[in-house]
């Protein structure tokens, strides 16, 4: 008869004869667990990774160029490849690595500076050029620390990284791929002097997980294994995916009845007068602002580190900061702001120094000749920039004593 | 003798569970539920 708890444990035991009882049985019970989840990886492995179907890889082909960069839920981050007989190049950066035609803010039909670049050096020593691109489209200063220890450990022959002075020392948003943290734990943990800033952004289990993703494969795929399940999972889902006719303009009272909370009404009336908009000058003034207020410790000792972890592992790495639209510099404001940055890019870098690193903490908007922008921080076209980068990167190799030749010299 | 090879199969089987329910859980929260896919 069962009267209390200890009557269920004496059934429960004598059914189960005492599993999980004593440590050595959890122990069994834990080893177990390991092997279900090394069977899985085993009798069933996901689907492999298919580069040339990422969404960034999309709209064109290229053999020597892509993007390595997986989905931002995607614990795996990159999935770089070995280019046998090839001359690698590691390009890390952000949306400004691609160019689109004025007007169109969704990048997709949209072009590569890497893909113009290698186009001036399809060789180097011999070799053909390939680039593997770390494109995180809105990368944020911790991404590129995290895409850097991600790229230097393939041993490329050449790290080219691009810097954005709208996040580079913005201290407000500092992440945008969290994704990658799993990756970043297990990574070189040797290098003690990266502890504070892994420190902040990491947590316990994105070790336990990355330590977990390097021995089991059902662990380190999970994103795959989502992919293979979503198909007949979504015949399942009971969601209406009709698309619903637009919405027409709605009377004040209409749209009030469509609130679905008192806040949205409070926050929209009464309605007041609108009030007059910023000009482009103030509004680009204030990106900049708010992109450095001339403080910014966590950005500061993220940008060290990046910087540190190239000078240690010995790849020549060429860094440039992105061009914002020229007609900014025209505001002595906004010129000033930009040198600010500069500025303290360069002193960053001075602490930095190696003979495997060059920054050029100069901003390319006030290097080049006019050149043609698709918005305030995005290039319309590389025809400028892309021989000029061409000429830099070669410059670079051959202080490490590499032969490189660009095509033609587009430097001004 | 009955009675320990009973609790070996009892842990083979939750240990087995747990491996399936940590997978599930897993592969759901990098993918599968839309709602954790869109809010990254």
């Amino acid at each position: 008869m069962i009267r209390n708890v200890e009557d269920v444990n004496r059934v429960i035991d004598s059914r189960f004869g005492a599993a999980g009882r004593s440590p050595m049985s959890l122990l069994r019970v834990a080893g177990w667990m390991i092997a279900g989840m090394l069977l899985i990886g085993v009798i069933w492995p996901a689907s492999p990774v298919d580069l040339a179907q990422t969404p960034d890889n999309k709209g064109f082909s290229n053999a020597y160029v892509r993007s390595v960069s997986l989905d931002s839920n995607d614990p795996r981050g990159f999935a770089p490849t070995e280019h046998k007989g090839g001359f690698t190049i590691a390009w890390i950066g952000g949306s400004t690595l691609r160019t689109s035609p004025p007007g169109i803010k969704e990048y997709v039909a949209a072009d590569y500076i890497p893909l113009q670049v290698q186009r001036f050096i399809p060789r180097s020593q011999g070799k053909p050029v390939y680039i593997d691109m770390y494109y995180m489209a809105s990368a944020r200063t911790f991404d590129l620390y995290a895409a850097t220890e991600a790229a230097v450990s393939t041993s490329p022959d050449l790290l080219v990284l691009g810097l954005n002075p709208l996040w580079l020392f913005n201290d407000n948003t500092i992440q945008r791929r969290s994704n990658l943290d799993e990756r970043l734990a297990t990574s070189d943990v040797r290098d003690l002097g990266s502890w504070p800033i892994r420190s902040a952004l990491l947590s316990p289990s994105d070790l336990a997980l990355g330590t977990a993703a390097r021995g089991l494969s059902a662990v380190r795929d999970r994103w795959s294994y989502a992919q293979d399940f979503q198909g007949p999972l979504d015949r399942l889902s009971p969601l209406d995916r009709s698309s619903p006719p637009a919405p027409g303009r709605l009377s004040d009272l209409d749209e009030v009845a469509t609130f679905t909370a008192p806040l949205q009404f409070w926050t929209g009336y009464p309605k007041k007068p609108a009030q007059a908009e910023p000009t482009q000058n103030e509004r680009d003034l204030g990106n900049l602002q708010y992109a450095y207020s001339g403080h910014a410790p966590f950005t500061d000792a993220v940008v060290g580190r990046m910087f540190a972890t190239i000078k240690a592992s010995g790849v020549p790495t060429y860094v440039y900061l992105d061009a914002i639209s020229q007609d900014q510099l025209k505001d002595p404001r906004i010129d000033a702001q930009l040198r600010l940055i500069e500025g303290h890019l360069q002193s960053i870098a001075d602490q930095n120094q190696a003979p495997n690193l060059t920054v050029r903490s100069e901003s390319v908007a006030r290097l080049l000749p006019p050149m043609q922008f698709a918005d305030r921080y995005h290039l319309a076209n590389a025809r400028v920039f892309a021989p000029y980068l061409a000429d830099e990167l070669c410059e670079r190799l051959r202080s490490s004593d590499i032969a490189c030749t660009p095509e033609t010299t587009g430097k001004p | 003798m009955r009675n320990r090879l009973r609790k070996y199969v009892a842990e083979a089987a939750i240990g087995l569970s747990l491996g399936a329910l940590l997978f599930l859980a897993l592969v759901a929260t990098v993918g599968l539920v839309p709602f954790i896919y869109q809010g990254y």
